[in-house]
């Protein structure tokens, strides 16, 4: 017996068979032709199993896959429920999306970040009939990934470097906030949208998971994805200099705030300097409170 | 040898997010909780903070689903280096996972897919749990797998193929006694001659849980009680064994922490009640 063919041989009778004859002789034939590569004596183990035992393990995979997508992917799903049929003129069947997301691109690792990559990527490529009614889909689905991956990363703080409360730096002149330092915090991601989605998503949650209507125009969002400490995620709109900058700084590196504060007014339509202070207070209290960065001495 | 020569934990359970906040509020009085490993290698956020503060107050012993032992796709080295770091951290005595494959040409089937009982499939299971013994740096346990399918029995049956792979391998057994007796039911055998068969000293824990459906037609879900005959066939297994360390799996349909705790509590007595009987 040759285990790399009998063990490829199930995973293609588990995962991409769908019609094992169920008469015994039938399959016999059946494996002799599909499974070329198979022994006489291996196609005859396998003809003697029932394939609604096989099936038992295709069904358990492909459920166990939705539900761990609907659980990473609500808004999404809520859509796809509510749209699915209209858009394809199908009935919705998540245990059928999942078998099309693994045909789409197999699940190649044990990361469930692969899984779920994978199932943003097959909304954005492989159903175009759903775009065509959602352009927006593919955003969705990105926002939801970045959740999902910020939610879960580790967020080690640098213990040496001595925190700076918000409510103190409040309290501070300009020259005094201008000699801080800040770091970006690990957990932390960028994306941009061409739609309002963080909005979306907040009113998604906050209408006990009822669709809300997408604002039809379209706006360049960039945003920075981060982790609170209690755990809430936060988007954080930015201008596009700052979102680029912010990108480029290395997680729990310091860097001068004035820095920081340099790109950010040079975006801004005013010129009223107390203004733009306090316009810049108030973006850096909302990334400290969003835990995007850490003000640090 | 006795217990794979392992520290007997006594009876615990599955420790799911689900369950995490009012473990950490009310400090319910389990001896013990397994964790499924891949769940929290390299994972930060509520679900890794919440684990290490747990940590403080159980032993943890991880578990897991992932190393396809039994395929022929090489073994993913960096994830054993993630895992024997996540190991030390957690201070765990062994590590286990499923005497199965999950992976094969680089396609994640995400399920515990049986081997095919072959002295090929030995050879193979054994040279990767050399390995894995060797990358963990502990002692390692395989556990028994429900099988709704035999892939081949013409070389040996089920219980051989264990056998010669503790053997190959000098690693441990964890016994999951409701794989067993599902096994049982499927393919018509005894479930007790065939724990009889087993090199019992060499099982270091036992696995614990309920299923879904009646006769011939149940799934192995792990979301309900643990059944009559599963808990039969535990104290026989005791009988045998002595005491062990014992683990209730509930990881669908989650009952309350008070319910699960019953469950352990009661493999804590009849595990005591066997032993009094023996000695």
């Amino acid at each position: 017996m040759t285990l790399p063919n009998v063990l490829s041989t199930i995973r293609e009778l588990i995962l991409d068979t769908d019609n094992i004859p169920s008469d015994m002789a039938l399959r016999l034939d059946f494996y002799r032709k599909r499974f070329p590569k198979l022994s006489a004596i291996e196609c005859e183990d396998f003809s003697k199993i029932s394939p609604d035992r096989i099936k038992t393990y295709t069904t358990s995979i492909f459920v166990q896959q939705h539900k761990l997508l609907e659980g990473k992917f609500p808004i999404t799903f809520a859509f796809l429920r509510k749209n699915w049929s209209e858009a394809t003129g199908e009935e919705f069947d998540p245990f059928k999306l999942a078998r099309a997301v693994h045909r789409f691109r197999p699940w190649s690792s044990g990361q469930t970040s692969e899984l779920v990559t994978n199932f943003s990527r097959y909304i954005a490529e492989g159903s175009p009939e759903l775009l065509r009614r959602a352009p927006h889909l593919p955003e969705l689905t990105k926002l939801e990934l970045v959740a999902y991956l910020v939610a879960k990363l580790p967020n080690q703080i640098d213990r040496d470097l001595h925190s700076v409360d918000l409510v103190d730096v409040e309290k501070m002149t300009v020259g005094q906030l201008m000699e801080l330092r800040f770091v970006r915090m690990p957990a932390t991601a960028f994306e941009r949208f061409s739609y309002d989605l963080p909005g979306y998503s907040r009113e998604f949650f906050s209408a006990q998971r009822q669709l809300p209507e997408l604002a039809p125009e379209q706006r360049n969002v960039s945003v920075i994805v981060s982790r609170a400490t209690d755990y809430s995620l936060h988007w954080t709109e930015l201008s596009g200099g700052v979102s680029s900058y912010l990108a480029k700084v290395r997680p729990n590196a310091p860097k001068a705030i004035e820095e920081l504060a340099e790109i950010f007014v040079a975006e801004q339509p005013s010129t009223d300097e107390s203004e733009l202070f306090k316009q810049f207070a108030a973006k850096l209290g909302e990334l400290v409170r969003g835990g995007a960065v850490r003000i640090v001495e | 040898m006795k217990n794979f020569n392992l520290p007997v934990l006594g009876a615990g359970a599955g420790l799911r997010h689900a369950h995490f906040n009012e473990i950490i509020e009310s400090k319910p009085p389990f001896n013990w909780f397994e964790i499924i490993a891949e769940d929290f290698i390299n994972v930060g956020g509520w679900a890794g903070d919440k684990l290490q503060e747990i940590a403080k107050l159980y032993k943890i012993v991880p578990h897991g689903v992932g190393l396809s032992i039994g395929s022929t796709d090489p073994l993913d080295r960096s994830f054993l280096r993630d895992l024997r770091r996540f190991l030390d951290a957690m201070k765990a005595p062994w590590y286990s996972d499923h005497l199965c494959f999950t992976m094969v040409d680089h396609t994640n089937l995400e399920d515990l897919i049986p081997l095919p009982f072959t002295k090929e499939a030995v050879d193979n299971v054994v040279s990767r749990v050399k390995t894995i013994q060797d990358a963990v740096g502990r002692p390692f346990l395989v556990e028994n797998v429900t099988r709704y399918i035999t892939v081949s029995d013409r070389e040996m049956g089920e219980s051989e193929f264990i056998q010669r792979v503790l053997e190959g391998a000098d690693c441990g057994l964890l016994l999951d006694l409701t794989n067993v007796t599902l096994n049982s039911k499927f393919h018509g055998f005894d479930a007790w001659g065939f724990v009889k068969s087993l090199p019992l000293e060499r099982v270091g824990q036992i696995h614990l849980a309920g299923w879904e459906g009646e006769g011939d037609n149940v799934i192995d879900s792990h979301d309900a009680p643990v059944p009559v005959e599963v808990w039969e066939l535990f104290k026989k297994t005791i009988s045998l064994t002595g005491p062990t360390s014992v683990l209730v799996e509930w990881d669908k349909s989650l009952p309350p922490v008070e319910r699960l705790l019953k469950e352990a509590n009661m493999a804590d007595r009849l595990m005591a009640e066997m032993c009094r009987m023996a000695a």
